[in-house]
């Protein structure tokens, strides 16, 4: 047998103990993770089984006043032009609402169902953004506040502005920075709306000068069916969906969305998006040596 | 020969049809699972660009445990067995020049893949991940052949 000095059996005991000891530090380190994103977890399940609750008053107060106001229109003949007008003019924000909220709902199940496809086409930007404004109009019209629009974007031979991308997911992300706008920036009277063309990207930017969102909360408002306010006081519409949404579709368009926002000092809201490629879907793959079959 | 249908799979989707399908899709530290059902001659493949979900944002297949349960239901859901299912892995890469790559995000794509698969019990009969490379592949649901290149994208 070989002899072993005590010293160097010393040492190499104090060795093991150390790297012991490391593994342990490790561990507790690797644990306590574990722990936060187990409670994360719990937490956002939690959230999710609450969904239903929580969206009911935003599905079903809108049906109860569609369902009401066209009740009372269809049992009484004897109503003037003025008051069908008006109370169609009420139908169609209550149906307009609805059918945001619930495209909003969609887009959420689609990205978490993995049923997202992207339909590229080339887009008339400026119309799409106009088109968008006018659709919020009656809501922005309600609460006092004015919309400014401030479109510059290069004209090509006097043909509109088109840029290669999916107008549908524009439009989801667009309204959906426009209604929060309109929503949390009604304390102040106006919504700065502006697009441009910068590197190749298309930059959308929407700022508001309402409550404004406190720099600890920069990234749970993206968090799925968080909403700063909650509970019985909640003073906002809404499902806490908004911005999840429009934080996962821009990453499917490959782009950027930055926040700048303090609390009190409003919103401003800056996506950037390339534009996008056409696929190659029809290169096939060339008999070189660098192509293999499995 | 009747033409196949084509289809391009983004990052964060998945794909599964019970029709034949060539689903084309460039990977570089994201992975591509392709689960065959040769009974049945279909497959599914998703692509995800992160391991595993935190709880933060939304859960889409972006995220590895999200996207192969997900895929791996969507099989048993359009009538395969689990038993029959085989199941091909791609991608995984270190590409350099980006900035996850401290992260190893490669490579812990690739571990969810064998350990949620062998969890599930499904064989993994071929796979190409790791490496320096990206990697476009072009999955046939049919026969469940892929063929792969190495590209110098993403």
């Amino acid at each position: 047998m070989q002899h072993i000095s005590d010293d160097f059996l010393l040492q190499e005991l104090k060795r093991r103990f150390e790297e012991n000891n490391r593994t342990i530090a490790e561990l507790n380190e690797v644990k306590e993770k574990l722990l936060i994103i187990n409670q994360k977890l719990s937490d956002s399940e939690a959230l999710k089984s609450n969904f239903l609750s929580n969206i009911r008053n935003e599905i079903n107060n809108p049906l109860t006043a569609i369902l009401g106001i066209a009740q009372y229109l269809m049992g009484n003949n004897k109503i003037d032009t003025k008051t069908v007008s008006e109370m169609t003019r009420m139908i169609y924000a209550e149906a307009f609402n609805l059918d945001f909220q619930l495209r909003t709902i969609f887009a959420a199940a689609e990205i978490e169902a993995g049923e997202v496809y992207l339909h590229i086409s080339k887009v008339d930007i400026t119309e799409l953004i106009l088109r968008t404004v006018q659709s919020f109009k009656h809501i922005a019209l309600k609460k006092q506040v004015e919309i400014k629009c401030d479109i510059n974007l290069p004209e090509q031979q006097g043909q509109p502005f088109l840029f290669t991308t999916d107008s549908e997911k524009i439009h989801l992300i667009f309204s959906n920075l426009l209604s929060n706008a309109i929503e949390y920036g009604q304390t102040s009277d106006k919504i700065d709306i502006k697009v441009r063309l910068q590197n190749n990207n298309l930059c959308i930017s929407v700022k508001d000068y309402g409550i404004g969102i406190d720099k600890a909360d920069h990234e749970k408002i993206f968090d799925r069916f968080v909403q700063l306010d909650h509970g019985l006081t909640k003073a906002h519409q809404g499902h806490g969906l908004g911005l999840s949404v429009v934080k996962n579709t821009i990453e499917f368009l490959e782009g950027t969305l930055t926040l700048e926002s303090e609390k009190n000092k409003g919103c401003h809201f800056l996506v950037s998006i390339p534009e996008a490629q056409a696929l190659d879907n029809d290169e096939s793959f060339s008999l070189d040596a660098n192509e293999e079959l499995f | 020969m009747p033409l196949i249908k084509e289809h391009y799979l983004y990052g964060g989707a998945i794909f599964a049809d019970p029709h034949p399908y060539i689903v084309s899709t460039v990977l570089g530290s994201c992975v591509a699972v392709c689960l065959y059902d040769p009974v049945n001659r279909m497959g599914g493949i998703n692509h995800y660009q992160l391991d595993l979900w935190n709880g933060t944002g939304l859960a889409s297949p972006k995220f590895g445990n999200i996207a192969i349960q997900k895929l791996f239901e969507k099989m048993l859901k359009m009538g395969s067995r689990q038993s029959d299912l085989q199941a091909k892995i791609f991608g995984g890469a270190s590409v350099i020049g980006n900035s996850q790559n401290l992260f190893q995000i490669g490579e812990r794509n690739c571990e969810i893949a064998f350990s949620m698969l062998k969890e599930l019990n499904i064989p993994i009969i071929a796979s190409d991940v790791g490496g320096n490379h990206g990697r476009k592949i072009k999955f046939n649901t049919e026969t469940g052949i892929v063929l792969m290149k190495y590209v110098n994208k993403k």
